[in-house]
């Protein structure tokens, strides 16, 4: 009788018997690789892009988004929900990479699978790596898991030194690299090359020696990486990966054929199956819907844009910066006018911090309208975290500091935004060419942190909005004005309501999730909160 | 001279007093001989007699008996009384019934008349307000939804559902069954009465016995009723006029432009009421009829019943209809076998609305709309504009609903969003049992059973979604179909041998011993599709789906096991002392290798003091009991394998230039080896009296239960990277006493009865075996704030933000600045320093208030006259509060409001209950909860039923050709006394989580004719 109590699940596997052969190594990595585009209810473009100057969080009013609306004014809470997940989605991630990784000698690889043996374990080792980059770099004081943890062993962890973090994530990157693929087979697009997790450990490199003004970032077990090592990873990458900058600005990300593009090196791969919904499947861009603009009809041949819900305002400044440098083709191709849209037809709306200006990178495109499923689940639009230009600016950036010349890195980027190229070029150029270059792409703030250099008034002077005018209109007509008489082609709020005071204190970073303290009070909480 | 003895015979018929039935099997013998018979089938007997002075004596159990002196009569017809005394209350308990004078727990009894005395639609309704400690709340007002019973308080952050026993199968629910089925409901109330059930105990126990044939004439009943519902509340809301006043001076608190003109002001495009709109009349109805009867060796009864519910919100997309059928027989194979079987059949057919949902749930869609907005659009150029729109939503006469020009997203027109509405579930089930039972002939006492029961069904539900539009901001592209099955199969084997024997008149001796085996096995297919080239839901099938890419589909299959071995022993002296013990030991498939088993033991004691010679002669006690036990139960309502650390499905990952989802597998949930069982431990004392030969009557409990091991999802740190792990988390303790009074006069003309009850339960965390000492449970979109399980407090509480009025002068709000670092202007809510770290903040979050009442209450009047009958029922709680939380941050410029936010603070309104109200709240008025703004006190009393019924007479009945009549009208639901700003102050939605109310379906009110005839 006592058999007849013993049953096993159907639709999961103790853990001591899952893993066997290539197939199930593959499977953990998918696992691995979810928890990388992981976009509800949060995205990492947009949750960076709030925190900088280019960007507000809008939506409806103060009220609406408050997770987004409190970073973006540096006064995050410890409670954030937003910021909590950020936390539980990269710690979920390093848990079934260390799941793999810990089984990996189970695994009984055939003959003929040598190189998904390799590049497997490589993957899973990198992945690894760029969660605890993406852990350090909002959250700074984290802890170093290397094993997975079980319900009782959790207790007694603290967290490590920065560097040290920095240390294992660099060696993690590097011995992944060493395994991983050089050129990722057809049909395998989504995952990444040795080139993607190169550019990725340029980027760590740059922000860890910015940010704390070091000379070289450490490796656990091996010698530190200088700035002529990341230039040398640079020169690799351009010469040997196989991306080029793509002709044409403005094609990188509206059109269907923006995806998976020759320039990107890290790509986030979303899908518009139809069949992402509330019910805990998104497999779609989730950033897509936050962005579009408020009170938009929302078809299939809506133009230009289709509506959404106003998250994530371009600021006046971001334009301004386009605007005083004639870079018309980079303004277009990272803003859409509300002008554009009013002219276009498909009505308009005002959000909160409203601007007049929408991206015109990670939103509802019509060439993407989902055509099916609940549309907010369901953009395929990818995003892409690092592309070539983003590795040539910071190969430009190295160039200036080693005293070399940058414009072979920097002049291409200029030249396919069809602005004259620059001789002389200085960090500042580099500085205001990166902006403009990869503004709502995510990038800008953690630029700012890093090109701090150690000095955090740095950022306070580029964040910070200390008074604030509003700006008119740009264009002036009853067709531009919504229902009360406001005219959508200006700023439209109170002007406190664009203040942004950043908090010196918190030097940038985020509260680590008060849940988390309260669990384990060994976790010490960030300076500042 | 002697008279000559002459044999004859002399015949007649005997028949019941209370109705008028014959009576079979009953003894007719004559006084100081042996010789006698017994009435046949009909009541009907026949006895040679050799003496006029020969006494017949009549005697039955249950009646009083009768002798007659039967003098020169040739046919002698007797009709025999009820024997109140002597029919004693017999009340069921686990694997056995016992005479309610010897009970020694705490059993709440419900019969038959009292069940189908008020018109109920699920037999759990029977319960709400009779009995004192068990809480029967209504999920919802929507026809065919469920109904949530709570035993003793909350003891679980988990599943609170008793456990269902129905003619010995255990069931999840009893939303199947006819109420007109039912012969009793026992509710076993402590842990020592349920223990019996061990392992599946903790929540107490429901017990269901079905009405069964007699022997006798075949009778054939009808009950059925009908009637009209409306909403028996509505929520009160801003009309047009306090709207736009309202959201003006929302937006000049906060600095921004006026949304409406005064021109606007002047002139409204509507002033509409949504609620009056959307909610209306509806009718219901319910019809059974049965016949039951049998033979000496046999006996049956036959039903049949419909329930028809239209919903009082949209009761064309809203509705429920049941069928019973039901057939339960016994056949005596010989003299020591008895064979026999319980079926019913039920199939159910439910369309809903959806509700209490905060994103675009219908109910809240009708309290959140703007009043502005006309249901049906006139304006022709409005109309032109519509008809350019894919999906602007019409009626079936090619009206346009109107749209509204306030940005409201999934707030839209109720009434469209009702049109939209597709939604259908059927529900078949078949429950049953076949038993044989074996009394050795040589063994008195002493039997065998072994039953073999099934519950086995299929549900399925077919769900359409039309292209429409809404508003600019709220569109569905393409139309998209559902559908999702069930079948699931449940069998359970018992074996039981039961002993129970008096000795010497005096000495009284049961056992039990008994083992069960039951598994549950069920399979589920759903799937999608979009798309639909046959628009219509009359073609809302996966079938017609035109897009092959999207469609999706899912199922799985699950498999649950019980071996249980139970036992108990009794002993009663006199009907004096009463003691007896029960144990239990149950092994699940839910934990596992190392903690399979669980052993659940209990013990009872009485004493019946009235019986004792100090006593016997009392004019005033008639009856005083002392009763005593203590137990254990467990639970295992945990999810299966959840002890298991697996490696599950993960969130698909796009592969390829198509981005083809590739299945990933990860580690889902931290695994548990050592989980187990929960446990309740329950002390239980009571006191049960008589007075003035029973005219006063009273039932007093008191217990202390403790729920230990509590399972549940233990928090652990998301750096961890694994879902919650199961654990033996927590103790929750339930303390209370319960009691029940009833005053009554069955003599006379007047017949009248009052039954008071009522209940005090203290509901408190001890112990939360986390680190620091709380599970977080849901909060409000958007919102600082949330239910949690906490230490010292009721479970659930609400952990929001303390209070301490609002600043009346910017002074006062500058001070707090000040000592702060706020930015509060006058009129805003100065929060409580909670934790007195001289900072504001998340961590000032402490417990505010409870949704949990401490008390309820109940009160049935009945009087009877003649042929008349009246009765009254009332029942209420307090002591709860409640967040009527369907309003939304996010929409708080557009949204409309109660009219309870009207009095917010402006200058000239100092003493208002509410903050400022301003279109841009920095000081988080609104979105940190708190016991201003949110909490409001939920308590209420509710006039439940109030009837008037005529009994036809007998003779009246004879003149008709029928047994028995009845006709009677009744109201439900009548009045409804509370406070709370919502549509229902009582709402289960959310399990031990219910706390918020979204928007739930209004509760109906109904007025109802019935009749009950029997032939």
């Amino acid at each position: 009788c006592t058999k007849f109590l013993e049953v096993d699940p159907t639709n999961k596997v103790d853990d001591s018997n899952f893993f066997q052969t290539s197939t199930e190594a593959y499977q953990a990595l998918m696992g691995i690789y979810s928890q990388v585009i992981f976009a509800y209810p949060y995205s990492v473009a947009l949750q960076s892009d709030v925190l900088s100057d280019d960007m507000y969080t809008g939506a409806a009013n103060i009220g609406d988004m408050r997770e987004y609306q409190e970073m973006a004014r540096f006064q995050t809470t410890t409670t954030n929900p937003t910021i909590a997940n950020v936390w539980s989605k990269c710690y979920t991630g390093i848990q079934r990479a260390n799941t793999l990784l810990v089984n990996y000698d189970l695994i009984e690889f055939k003959g003929t699978e040598e190189e998904d043996k390799k590049n497997y374990k490589g993957e899973a080792l990198f992945l690894r790596g760029h969660f605890y980059f993406e852990l350090l770099r909002n959250f700074e004081n984290v802890p170093l898991i290397l094993e997975p943890l079980d319900a009782t062993n959790w207790k007694g962890v603290e967290q490590s030194d920065p560097s040290v973090v920095y240390a294992q994530a660099a060696k993690d990157m590097m011995d992944g690299i060493e395994l991983m693929a050089e050129r990722i087979s057809d049909g395998q697009q989504g995952r990444l090359d040795k080139y993607g997790a190169k550019a990725e450990l340029v980027k760590m490199f740059m922000f860890y020696t910015g940010y704390y003004n070091q000379q070289t970032m450490p490796v656990e077990g091996g010698a530190a990486i200088d700035a002529n090592q990341a230039l040398t990873m640079v020169d690799d990458i351009i010469n040997n990966s196989g991306r080029m900058l793509i002709e044409n600005y403005g094609d990188l990300y509206s059109p269907i054929s923006a995806d998976f593009n020759q320039e990107v090196l890290f790509e986030f791969p979303y899908v518009a199956t139809g069949s992402s919904d509330w019910g805990g499947s998104f497999r779609g861009n989730y950033q897509c819907i936050q962005s579009g603009p408020r009170d938009r009809e929302a078809n299939p041949g809506t133009p230009i844009l289709a509506g959404g819900w106003g998250i994530g305002i371009p600021s006046q400044e971001l334009y301004e910066a386009y605007m005083e440098e004639g870079d018309l083709e980079r303004m277009h191709g990272t803003i859409v006018l509300a002008e554009e849209l009013i002219d276009a037809g498909g009505g308009l709306g005002a959000s909160f911090n409203h601007s007049g200006l929408f991206t015109n990178k990670i939103t509802t495109h019509t060439s993407r309208f989902p055509d099916a499923g609940s549309r907010e689940l369901n953009y395929s639009v990818n995003y892409h975290y690092i592309r070539l230009a983003d590795i040539m600016l910071l190969g430009a950036e190295l160039a200036v500091e080693l005293g070399q010349d940058p414009s072979k890195y920097f002049n291409p980027v200029r030249e396919r935004a069809n602005l004259q190229p620059k001789s002389g070029i200085t960090l500042e150029d580099i500085k205001k060419e990166r902006r403009l270059e990869l503004a709502l792409e995510g990038h800008r703030y953690f630029d700012v942190l890093r090109w701090s250099k150690g000095d955090i008034n740095y950022v306070n002077n580029e964040l910070s909005v200390t008074s604030y005018t509003l700006r008119g209109p740009r264009v002036e007509g009853d067709e531009y004005l919504n229902g009360t008489g406001q005219n959508l082609t200006g700023d439209i709020g109170a002007s406190a309501d664009f203040i942004v005071n950043f908090d010196n204190s918190k030097r940038g970073f985020q509260p680590i999730p008060q849940t988390e303290r309260d669990l384990n009070p060994l976790l010490k909480q960030n300076a500042g909160y | 001279a002697n008279v000559i003895a002459q044999e004859r015979t002399v015949s007649g018929v005997v028949k019941g007093a209370s109705d008028g039935m014959p009576l079979p099997g009953v003894n007719v013998s004559i006084e100081g001989t042996t010789i006698g018979t017994i009435t046949d089938f009909d009541g009907k007997y026949s006895l040679n007699i050799k003496d006029e002075k020969t006494s017949i004596i009549f005697s039955f159990i249950g009646y009083k008996s009768q002798t007659v002196v039967v003098g020169t009569q040739g046919t002698i017809n007797v009709t025999l009384e009820d024997d109140l005394e002597e029919l004693e209350e017999v009340i069921v308990v686990g694997y056995g019934v016992q005479k309610k004078s010897v009970v020694t727990g705490a059993i709440a009894s419900v019969k038959s008349d009292e069940i189908t005395e008020t018109p109920i639609t699920n037999a759990s309704q029977a319960l709400q307000g009779r009995t004192p400690g068990v809480l029967v709340t209504n999920t919802s007002g929507q026809p065919g939804a469920g109904i949530e019973i709570r035993v003793r308080g909350t003891g679980s952050n988990g599943d609170n559902s008793p456990l269902y026993v129905v003619d010995g199968m255990q069931v999840d629910n009893i939303n199947f069954l006819n109420p007109n089925d039912i012969e009793s409901m026992e509710v076993l109330k402590d842990a020592a009465s349920s223990a019996i059930y061990g392992a599946r105990g903790a929540n107490g126990v429901v017990m269901i016995t079905t009405k069964k044939g007699k022997e006798g004439k075949a009778r054939i009943t009808y009950d059925g009723y009908f009637g009209i519902q409306t909403a028996a509340r509505t929520s009160d809301l801003m009309n047009a006029q306090q709207y736009m006043e309202f959201h003006n001076m929302g937006a000049a608190n906060a600095g921004y432009d006026q949304p409406f003109s005064a021109a606007d002001m002047a002139n409204p495009r509507a002033d509409t009421d949504w609620q009056d709109e959307a909610f209306g009349n509806a009718p219901i109805q319910s019809h059974n009829i049965s016949t039951s009867g049998g033979s000496e060796s046999s006996t049956y009864l036959m039903s049949f019943g419909y329930l028809g519910q239209d919903g009082i919100v949209a009761p064309d997309k809203s509705n429920y209809e049941r069928f019973n059928f039901r057939l339960n027989g016994t056949h005596k194979l010989s003299k020591s076998l008895t064979a026999g079987a319980n079926m019913t059949y039920v199939h159910e057919k439910q369309s809903g609305i959806q509700e209490n949902n905060a994103f675009g749930g219908s109910i809240q869609n009708v309290l959140l709309h703007d009043p502005l907005t006309p249901v049906y659009e006139t304006d022709p150029n409005r109309i032109a504009e519509l008809e350019t729109k894919n999906g602007a939503v019409k009626n079936s006469n090619g009206q346009y609903y109107a749209v509204s020009d306030q940005d409201l997203r999934e707030i839209v027109n109720p009434l469209a969003r009702f049109e939209n509405t597709n939604d259908e579930s059927f529900t078949n089930k078949l429950i049953g049992n076949v038993f044989l039972e074996y009394k050795p002939v040589n063994i008195e006492g002493l039997r065998f059973k072994t039953d073999f029961g099934i519950d086995q069904g299929s549900w399925s539900n077919r769900n359409y979604t039309p292209e429409a539009y809404y508003n600019p901001n709220n569109t569905v592209a393409t139309s998209s179909v559902s559908q999702n099955m069930n079948n699931y199969m449940t069998w359970q084997w018992e074996n039981v041998a039961m002993y129970d024997r008096t000795f010497n008149e005096k000495h009284q001796i049961n056992g039990v011993l008994g083992m069960t085996m039951r598994q549950s096995t069920g399979i589920d297919m759903s799937g999608s599709r979009a798309n639909l080239q046959l628009p219509g839901w009359h073609y809302g099938y996966l079938g017609n789906g035109a897009d092959d890419n999207n469609q999706k589909s899912n199922g799985g299959a699950y498999d649950q096991r019980l071996l249980s071995y139970f036992g108990r022993v009794g002993y009663t002296y006199d009907n004096k002392y009463m003691l007896s013990a029960t144990m239990r030991y149950d092994g699940s498939s839910n934990f596992g290798p190392n903690n399979k088993y669980g052993f659940f033991p209990s013990v009872q004691a009485g004493w019946v003091l009235s019986n004792e010679d100090f006593l016997s002669s009392s004019e005033t006690i008639n009856f005083l009991k002392l009763r005593a036990a203590w137990g254990q139960v467990g639970n295992d309502k945990i999810e299966a394998f959840g002890y298991m650390q697996a490696i599950a499905p993960t969130y698909a990952y796009p592969i390829g230039p198509d981005g083809n989802p590739q299945p990933g597998y990860g580690v889902d949930r931290a695994g548990n080896p050592d989980l187990k069982w929960e446990t309740a431990q329950e002390f239980n004392f009571g006191l049960d009296a008589g007075f003035f030969q029973d005219m006063l009557t009273t039932n007093i409990d008191v217990y202390s239960r403790q729920r230990k091991d509590l399972l549940g999802y233990q928090p652990i740190p998301d750096y961890v990277g694994m879902q919650d792990p199961i654990t033996n988390m927590g103790t929750v303790q339930n303390r209370g006493i319960e009691m029940a009074l009833t005053y009554q006069n069955r003599e006379g003309e007047l017949k009248y009865s009052f039954t008071g009850n009522f209940a005090y339960n203290d509901n408190k965390v001890l112990d939360v075996n986390n680190e620091d000492g709380i599970i977080y449970g849901p909060t409000m979109f958007q919102t600082d704030g949330q239910l949690v399980m906490m230490e010292g407090e009721s479970l659930p509480v609400y952990y929001g933000f303390k209070t301490d009025g609002v600043f009346q002068s910017q002074a006062q709000a500058d001070a707090y600045n000040e000592m702060y670092g706020k930015n509060a202007v006058a009129g805003d809510i100065q929060y409580v320093d909670s934790n007195g770290d001289g900072v504001i903040d998340a961590n000032d979050r402490t417990a505010i208030g409870s949704p949990v009442h401490n008390w309820s209450y109940g009160l049935t009047i009945k009087l009877e006259y003649k042929g008349f009958d009246f009765s009254m029922f009332w029942q209420g709680q307090a002591g709860g509060e409640m967040i009527n939380a369907a309003m939304r941050p996010d929409l708080m410029t557009t949204q409309n409001y109660p009219t309870r936010y009207l009095d917010s603070w402006t200058p000239s309104n100092p003493n208002a209950s509410m903050p400022r109200f301003t279109h841009n709240d920095t000081n988080k008025n609104y979105t940190w909860m708190n016991d201003m703004v949110h909490l409001e006190d939920a308590s209420y009393l509710r006039l439940q039923n109030i009837q008037v019924g005529y009994n036809f007479s007998d003779k009246a009945c004879e003149k008709i050709g029928v047994g028995r009549l009845r006709v009677y009208a009744s109201g439900n639901n009548l009045v409804t006394i509370s406070e709370y700003s919502g549509i229902n102050p009582e709402n289960g939605h959310g399990g031990v989580w219910s706390g918020y109310d979204l928007g739930s379906y209004p509760v109906a009110a109904s007025y109802l004719v019935g009749l009950n005839v029997t032939f």
